[in-house]
């Protein structure tokens, strides 16, 4: 079930058909558990991996993330983009080189290297047990099972046992169509206050007075991955990055409270066009104005805050109850919003 | 170790001018292939200071090491192993790790102020984000080769949770600080021979001391300007206080050097890779060219600084790689990070701070730029000539004619 099943949206910019991260042409999704826990992979390429330009933005300067060298100095990257909790991310990372050495055996830049790995936190089991059932076996199954169409939502991948607003979380996605391009959205949703929760700006959250708040202790990170059509160079990525966590921000899962969080932003069109080892002298890139990059922006922020939403709409019935953690209460959190 | 080989043999790869380690590699094929110290390798040459090479005019620690801030500890495990041809997943192998420890307390439980910088970004340091956001450093600090890079963090966080299974609840968080450049010219990349065992091994033996150079820990398959090169390190006393006051502070760097081309290399300032042009890489029986890739560079200190001081000196870094020569290629994977141990920081950190004046970096500057330069030269002169997968060999830069290249200058001191 998602936010529009309810007859719910967020904003008024359309959707794209599926109104999910995949509504990109090329991108694929995959997920894949442990015994505990699980990770997630976004592919912004079909086939073998190229290049593509990429920008983040980081609340205080975010969390474990690896690529982060090449990504702010070449304002580029070619591996798929996984999720996975930060003490699997070795693990996880050596299950991407697994990838990288298969697609070139020298790790090209153009061909998978670096790996890519976003430390998403907050799943309430031992960091013993869960480093342990996480690691290369999961992104081999995420590889082979990643595909474009409609996206698990919810406690699947990364977002297994991750709550928000007192309530399962997890994976989210949405879509929205700008005049330059298409923005497609994933957010491991985690953390947040339920008195927060917010849908176009009504607070939902204190009509939903039964939702006991997260444990203090709990880890309020979070990480999402944007992806457009739009030729967007490296430093507007960086800017769309920043501006789709308004979203979040409206949606209330960004507060003051959050230990961390990364948004990484990528472009499925400039850079990847000449790369692949054919390397001209010269590449394209098509400056995009302020005007543009401002409708883009704002399609990004309402694709976070409804991929939010969706998060916690899908997981309303799953793994609830683990660890006293209940499911959203639909029936109530509709009556609130209208 | 040699007792394989005949004399004969010996004798002549000694005419042939292959080192000692060289020629016991294959004796070392079944041997257990893997040692870790922190003293001096056994087969390391010179340093360049024994040369009478002085770079600068800050005086070095008694080690000349990164170890001379006091409580910072280095451990290394290097894996020498199998000869011939590549096959991956058995070897050759010729990589390991360098573990750097900035105090001798867990990591997350102590923290120490940190920063980083990119120089050239093709490059890998893993637990960056928490660094910037916190301005704090919980994890080690782990030098490898390319591909072990998830196994070697794998190994640094089940090293942290054996020692505490709540390291990831707290505060501060024991992601490791994973460095890599690429020794794929000798060593079985794909086959990632680093893991959980050889990061155990580096990070209990660290210790303070004298660090091993050259052809060990994460340095073992590394070169520099086409001679073979890897783990350097050096140090320089920083006067402390006003100009009548007594004591020192230290900064010590530690680099893992895999860059550059020989034409490039500046040895304090003679342009030594003009001089000595042969003794390229050879690819089997083949000479062949090949340049690049990286510089890890680590910087520890005892002055009291916080993190927008730290990455001063990462800038400084760049200008002390600048005076070998090295232009930073776009291939490149050039990173620095420095951490202060001067101070209490997080959980740990006292109500009030005593932090170096900002008018007194100067001293600091010229320290990182002089030991940077040292370390990266000490990588150098005690590298020894390896033979790696295919028979690869990366040969050793010879002292005696370095020496006579500095007499031409009139720089032999």
């Amino acid at each position: 079930m998602r936010l529009r099943d309810l007859g719910l949206a967020v904003g008024d910019l359309p959707a794209g058909p599926l109104n999910t991260v995949t509504d990109v042409a090329g991108v694929r999704v995959g997920h894949a558990r442990g015994a505990m826990g699980g990770i997630t992979l976004v592919l912004p390429f079909t086939g073998a991996p190229r290049r593509y330009y990429a920008g983040r933005w980081s609340l205080d300067g975010g969390d474990e993330t690896t690529g982060l060298a090449m990504l702010e100095d070449f304002g580029a990257l070619s591996a798929p983009i996984a999720l996975a909790p930060a003490p699997a991310l070795g693990r996880v990372y050596d299950g991407l080189l697994d990838y990288g050495f298969q697609q070139d055996s020298g790790l090209g830049e153009d061909h998978g290297w670096p790996p890519v790995v976003l430390a998403v936190d907050g799943v309430p089991v031992p960091a013993v047990s869960l480093h342990a059932s996480l690691g290369a076996g999961q992104v081999a199954a995420a590889l082979s099972t990643a595909t474009g169409g409609a996206v698990g939502e919810g406690q699947v991948g990364v977002g297994t046992l991750l709550s928000g607003f007192g309530v399962r979380a997890g994976i989210g996605c949405s879509s929205r169509i700008g005049r330059a391009g298409t923005v497609g959205v994933l957010v491991a949703t985690n953390g947040g206050e339920p008195h927060r929760l917010a849908l176009n700006g009504v607070p939902i959250g204190r009509w939903l007075a039964d939702l006991a708040p997260l444990p203090v202790s709990y880890r309020r990170s979070f990480a999402a991955v944007l992806i457009t059509d739009a030729p967007l160079l490296p430093a507007q990525l960086n800017r769309l990055a920043q501006r789709a966590a308004f979203g979040l921000v409206r949606v209330g899962l960004l507060d003051e409270r959050t230990v961390s969080g990364t948004m990484l932003a990528v472009s499925t069109t400039g850079l990847n066009d000449a790369m692949a080892g054919l390397a001209p002298e010269t590449v394209t890139a098509r400056p995009t104005t302020e005007a543009v990059l401002h409708d883009l922006f704002a399609a990004g922020a309402d694709a976070c805050e409804e991929a939010v939403l969706n998060a916690l709409v899908a997981a309303h019935n799953q793994n609830t109850n683990v660890d006293g953690v209940p499911g959203l209460p639909v029936d109530a959190f509709r009556a609130a919003a209208q | 170790m040699t007792g394989s080989l005949s004399a004969d043999e010996l004798t002549r790869r000694r005419f042939l001018g292959l080192s000692l380690t060289a020629a016991v590699l294959p004796a070392l094929a079944c041997a257990p292939g893997t040692t870790s110290s922190h003293a001096r390798d056994a087969g390391a040459r010179a340093r360049l200071r024994d040369l009478g090479i002085v770079i600068g005019d800050l005086p070095p620690g008694p080690f000349n090491a990164i170890t001379d801030v006091p409580g910072v500890g280095v451990g290394q495990t290097t894996l020498i192993h199998g000869h011939g041809p590549l096959v991956v997943g058995k070897g050759p192998v010729r990589t390991g790790v360098t573990a750097i420890l900035p105090r001798p307390d867990l990591p997350w439980r102590r923290p120490v102020y940190a920063a980083d910088l990119t120089i050239n970004g093709n490059g890998e340091f893993t637990g960056l984000g928490p660094v910037r956001r916190t301005g704090l450093l919980g994890g080690p600090i782990l030098l490898t080769d390319t591909g072990s890079v998830g196994r070697v963090h794998d190994g640094g966080v089940q090293w942290a949770l054996a020692r505490d299974a709540d390291a990831f609840a707290g505060p501060v968080r024991p992601d490791p600080v994973v460095g890599e450049t690429w020794a794929d010219y000798l060593n079985d990349t794909i086959g990632r021979h680093v893991g959980s065992v050889e990061v155990a091994r580096a990070l209990t033996s660290a210790a303070s001391g004298p660090v091993a150079e050259g052809c060990v820990g994460g340095g073992t398959g590394m070169r520099a300007f086409q001679f073979k090169a890897g783990i350097g390190t050096s140090s320089r006393l920083i006067p402390a206080g006003k100009e009548d006051a007594e004591g020192t502070w230290h900064v010590g760097v530690l680099v893992q050097a895999n860059f550059a081309t020989r034409y490039q290399l500046l040895v304090n300032g003679v342009p030594v890779g003009r001089e000595i042009v042969d003794l390229l890489p050879e690819r089997g029986a083949k000479t062949e060219v090949p340049t690049g890739n990286s510089l890890l560079i680590v910087i520890a200190t005892d002055a009291p600084l916080l993190p927008v001081q730290l990455q001063r000196l990462c800038r400084r870094a760049a200008l002390g790689m600048a005076r070998t020569g090295a232009v930073s290629t776009h291939g490149s994977g050039d990173l620095a990070i420095a951490f202060s141990t001067g101070n209490e920081a997080g959980p740990t950190a006292a109500e009030s701070l005593q932090v170096l004046h900002t008018s007194r970096m100067t001293w600091l500057h010229k320290g990182v730029v002089e030991a940077t330069e040292e370390a990266i030269l000490n990588s150098l002169t005690a590298a020894t000539t390896m033979v790696g997968r295919d028979g690869n060999t990366i040969h050793a830069l010879p002292l005696d004619r370095l020496m006579d290249v500095m007499q031409l200058y009139g720089r032999a001191g």
